[in-house]
């Protein structure tokens, strides 16, 4: 069962819609008259799906699927295009607007709760594996050192691997100390009949690597469902997935934080790495209960109180890593620092962190 | 769209380089008998959404009401056969229906499809326009002459006879 929000400005469609998705489908049914009145309910209630007519006075359904694609808090939301404007061209309107799926009125009721079935079960099945986003939508926060020292500790507790999913040219395997190789995700982009298993490089700590397209993205990353998929099947390489996520909150990174276990979010606390990560927590809403937010000072000197940086977050901080001088050193031999100074500040306060991402 | 009725048949119609998807309220005369009707130039259908042929995806405009010159219209098409069919071509006929494969060019279109019609085919009065002004096509593609990636497709078209510009024929 499934919460549905109808939106049609025929009432007898309304009703019809009704009386089939909830007699026959047993889902949740949520009836909008118009585009803004179910933007407005879409925001209020947070159904998981929408089917949308296109021919409404006001505001179009193309617009009313516009605008829930812009909106992060609805974003995710699965959208039905029902229209009787049933050309080909329209189709391509409807999918280039973010429907996810288009029917032609007059639908058959097991063909419409057929494909209300096929949605809401895409994405579902969680991946078996642990998986831990490390993210910062602001650059420079030490992010990918973290995640890979991150994940060589977890490693010490259970099979792991290090997704880079960045689309600007990851640098995990650099980080690693391992050589720049062919083998990366952005082939998977290009090329479906490849498989996973054969991208995956190993550390010699026994942490496993799906690394980054060493060049920037020419193109789109995955999208949602896809990268949903390719967790699931990462979950059988590995116990623990940890992910240096892009610096964006693109359908990839969408679909990890969906799946995900715990978020490692990171800050600093400069004002704008500060104002970076309130609008983050705002965008994270629906999975903040995930969130572990940690601060991770780069530079040596003074800094503000931890008290103020935390009022001004109104979140408290589950760690806090310091400035830490061989962390550059260690960065700059290409061996990571829980390998190279294994009683530094950061493996210590990292040890610690990974017993409250665990718990 | 308000108060949609069952009788109420969805059609979209072309005319210079616009794509209207509207409603016609079929349930007093069908919309093939409306559009073949010689003592009426227009047509109303009720809301109406409008797109240039260029993005015919997306819509520009719409209104509630709609009033179409018929005259001006280079053809109508409809997803149900039925919808398009005037009383009299929705029955059968002595001499047999005939579907009679056929090429058409019109501004900005070019369409494919069948004629249905009893008895020899005649393609000069076909196109006389004297006695009907349109032409029933029906399993019709169009598409457009600037873009072919662009198409339509229906059970029947109403094509405006005095708009076509070249007709091909497989055989006479």
């Amino acid at each position: 069962m499934a919460r549905i929000l109808i939106i049609d400005d025929n009432p007898e469609m309304l009703e019809m819609l009704h009386l089939i998705l909830r007699e026959r489908g047993k889902h949740e049914v949520i009836l909008a008259a118009d585009g803004q009145d179910g933007l407005t309910k879409a925001l209020a209630e947070r159904p998981e799906m929408a089917i949308v007519d296109v021919m409404m006075p006001e505001m179009t359904g193309y617009e009313v699927v516009r605008r829930i694609r812009a909106n992060p808090r609805i974003a995710k939301m699965r959208i039905i295009i029902l229209t009787a404007r049933g050309q080909p061209v329209d189709k391509t309107a409807a999918m280039a607007a973010g429907a996810d799926a288009y029917l032609v009125k007059p639908v058959a009721a097991a063909a419409l709760l057929d494909q209300i079935d096929e949605l809401i079960n895409v994405g579902k099945e969680k991946p078996k594996s642990v998986v831990i986003p490390v993210l910062s939508l602001r650059g420079g926060a030490g992010q990918t050192t973290l995640a890979v020292n991150l994940a060589l500790l977890l490693q010490r507790l259970a099979p792991t691997l290090l997704f880079d999913m960045a689309t600007n040219s990851g640098h995990c395997g650099f980080y690693m100390g391992l050589k720049q190789s062919n083998r990366h995700w952005g082939y998977l982009v290009d090329n479906a009949g490849i498989t996973i298993d054969g991208l995956i490089q190993a550390h010699e700590s026994g942490l496993k690597l799906l690394a980054a397209p060493p060049l920037p993205m020419q193109k789109e990353g995955f999208s949602y469902d896809q990268t949903a998929f390719i967790l699931n099947v990462l979950s059988k390489a590995a116990r623990i997935i940890v992910v240096d996520m892009p610096p964006m909150l693109n359908p990839m990174a969408q679909a990890t934080i969906k799946a995900a276990h715990k978020i490692l979010l990171i800050t600093n606390d400069e004002p704008l790495g500060i104002q970076t990560t309130l609008r983050t927590l705002q965008a994270l809403d629906e999975d903040r209960e995930k969130v572990i937010l940690v601060m991770n000072s780069l530079r040596s000197g003074p800094h503000p109180p931890l008290d103020a940086v935390q009022r001004a977050l109104q979140t408290p901080l589950a760690a806090h890593f310091v400035f830490d001088p061989q962390q550059i050193v260690s960065m700059q031999r290409g061996t990571p620092i829980l390998l190279s100074y294994p009683d530094a500040p950061t493996a210590v306060t990292l040890q610690r962190l990974a017993k409250i991402i665990l718990a | 769209m308000q108060n949609r009725r069952s009788t109420e048949v969805i059609a979209e119609f072309f005319a210079h380089g616009y794509r209207v998807s509207g409603s016609f309220d079929a349930r007093q005369r069908t919309l093939g008998d409306m559009i073949y009707d010689i003592n009426t130039s227009y047509l109303t259908v009720e809301n109406a959404y409008v797109s240039s042929i260029q993005q015919p995806g997306e819509i520009s405009i719409n209104y509630p009401i709609a009033v179409i010159n018929k005259t001006d219209l280079t053809f109508v098409l409809t997803i149900e056969t039925e919808d398009a069919l005037r009383r009299d071509q929705r029955y059968g006929s002595y001499l047999g229906l005939k579907l009679t494969p056929i090429f058409i060019t019109l501004p900005f279109f070019e369409l494919k499809g069948f004629l249905r019609m009893p008895g020899r085919f005649d393609p000069l009065v076909l196109l006389s326009s004297g006695s009907e002004r349109f032409v029933t096509l029906v399993d019709v593609t169009a598409r457009t002459t600037f873009d072919s990636e662009i198409s339509f497709q229906g059970g029947a078209a109403l094509v405006n006879k005095p708009q076509i510009s070249f007709v091909g024929l497989e055989k006479l």
